[in-house]
């Protein structure tokens, strides 16, 4: 299919919902506007909350810059620590073998489940957030990388062996690269988890961010603001795994026609 | 007398099987080719073939029994002795020439030394035109020639090929058959061809050895003293491809 047309299906169904939203709100008054506002009133609040600091004591923009700000920090520690070592783990034994026990235990702790124990060491603020999401960030960066590694075909690593590559060689011309897809999509749903666990954690322990300023608006009833932190959310969620695909295409070669 | 290139002497291969068993694949298999002869070993599928190969190029120990190459024990992998593999080995996040140059590359040679080489074994294989494509973009017999062109570019006396043409359509098999014995006369090599296709067999050799079903052991051997370039439907092609497929039947 042709990328315009793709385009064009994209913006139709879009805009498809934003009319539908319209119709059931400002066109039938089927909610009450206080509860479920207008897409207009979303608009308005969006516009408003640019530069208007009530209730939640920032901007739109302080919030978000917060929020990106604590999600970057915690999954780029993610990364660097997570691709590194479930690499490591994949290519020698003896690292799986004392690593692998521990790994499977936390694992399983989900990463809101962490929220508790860094208010306590670290108190509310953007020290224990970015823990929370070095949390999310760092499993699926290890479990990917690892797969990856493990998973790099066995007549590849003799084709190097024949030409007399040393393990070091074997290691990053021939098992990182076949690893790569698969540390990418790692990446990706690094990202996603980073993103979510942020809101979580911005709603339990936080003073700022996008997660606070929807829950601050919760509590005055400010259903439209609550809205314009949601969009926020999703739409930059978006961009940054938009830019994430392109850093993608830029390293991944020859995997797709 | 030639050289003696690859020497086995009375090889057996077993690897551990299902519930503590051992599953004996190769049985005392002695053979002796010699420099910039072209064997081809034919055999049936799964008696052993790519464990054979493994065990010349050092990939795998023999359980019992030794191989020499150029007259050195083999003990482990060793750039002299290049593989092309039976499916696509080809690195997919390569381009043609880095997949072509990988050798060169592990050497550590440098890059502007490394292209010239490429270059002329891309030549070779006739692939010009398609140094920067990625394998994927590439029909089968076209990822063989790259395949081929990767082992060559290392400059290897010894080539061992497991059966590199099994999975292309019958059109570019007969092809490839052509562009392989082209190859070796521009460029000669020892080369140990591996394939379970009587009529492949017959076209490329020098010499057939005939293997049996597992566990495998050298069952008798062909010299073909036909003249290249062969010709598929001649009467002398025709009746050693029968002789030959007669004692492979035999085997079943
Ligand atoms: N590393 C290994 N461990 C255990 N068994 C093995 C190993 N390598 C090969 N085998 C077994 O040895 C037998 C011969 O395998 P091999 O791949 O050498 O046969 P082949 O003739 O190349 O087969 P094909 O026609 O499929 O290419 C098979 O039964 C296989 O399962
Ligand atoms: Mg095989």
């Amino acid at each position: 299919m042709k990328k315009s047309l793709k385009r064009l299906i994209s913006a139709i169904s879009i805009a498809s919902v934003l009319l539908f939203w319209y119709l059931i709100t400002d066109g039938l008054h089927l909610f009450s506007s206080y509860l479920f506002p207008s897409p207009v009133a979303v608009f308005k609040a969006f516009v408003n909350k640019l530069t208007v600091t009530v209730p939640d004591g920032g901007t739109l923009f302080t919030h978000l810059v917060a929020s990106l700000q604590v999600a970057l920090y915690g999954y780029f520690l993610g990364i660097v620590i997570g691709v590194p070592l479930g690499i490591l783990m994949a290519w020698h034994r003896k690292v799986d073998l004392i690593v692998k026990p521990i790994f499977d235990l936390i694992r399983p702790i989900p990463p809101v489940g962490w929220i508790p124990l860094m208010i306590l060491w670290v108190g509310i603020g953007q020290s224990a957030k970015a823990m929370v999401i070095f949390v999310s960030a760092v499993t699926p960066c290890i479990v990917n990388s690892y797969t990856g590694i493990k998973q790099t075909s066995q007549v590849h690593l003799w084709v190097a062996q024949t030409f007399g590559a040393t393990r070091r060689q074997m290691l990053f011309d021939v098992a990182i690269p076949s690893a790569l897809p698969m540390i990418f999509s790692g990446l990706k749903v690094s990202l996603g988890a980073s993103w979510m666990a942020l809101v979580a954690a911005e709603m339990l322990a936080s003073t700022k961010g996008l997660g606070y300023m929807i829950q601050m608006n919760r509590m005055v009833g400010r259903a439209d603001n609550i809205i314009v932190g949601m969009l926020m959310i999703g739409v930059v969620g978006a961009i940054l795994s938009a830019i994430l695909g392109l850093v993608e295409d830029r390293f991944v070669k020859g995997r797709h026609v | 007398m030639s050289k003696e290139m690859i020497v086995c002497k009375g090889i057996s291969k077993s690897f551990p099987g299902a519930n503590g068993s051992t599953l004996e694949v190769l049985k005392d298999i002695s053979l002796s080719i010699n420099e910039n002869e072209f064997v081809v070993v034919l055999g049936p599928g799964q008696c052993g073939k790519t464990t054979l190969i493994n065990l010349i190029a050092g990939l795998e120990m023999p359980t019992s029994g030794n191989v020499t190459v150029a007259g050195n024990p083999i003990t482990k992998p060793n750039p002299d002795i290049g593989v092309v593999y039976q499916k696509t080995a080809l690195f997919p996040w390569l381009s043609v020439q880095s997949n072509v140059g990988f050798g060169p590359m592990m050497k550590g040679m440098k890059k502007d030394e490394r292209k010239k080489i490429v270059q002329h074994y891309i030549d070779l294989v006739g692939l010009t035109g398609f140094e920067k494509s990625y394998p994927i973009k590439l029909s089968g017999g076209m990822r063989q020639r790259v395949g081929i062109a990767r082992a060559y570019c290392n400059n290897p006396s010894v080539l061992l090929m497991d059966e590199p043409f099994g999975h292309l359509d019958a059109q570019t098999r007969y092809l490839m058959q052509e562009e392989v014995v082209r190859i070796w006369e521009a460029d000669k090599k020892t080369i140990l061809f591996v394939t379970n296709n009587v009529e492949e067999a017959v076209y490329l050799a020098d010499r057939i050895i005939v293997l049996s079903n597992c566990p495998t052991h050298i069952v008798t051997e062909f010299d073909v003293t036909l003249p290249r370039p062969r010709d598929y439907v001649s009467r002398d092609f025709l009746s050693l491809r029968k002789t030959v497929n007669d004692s492979l039947e035999r085997t079943r």
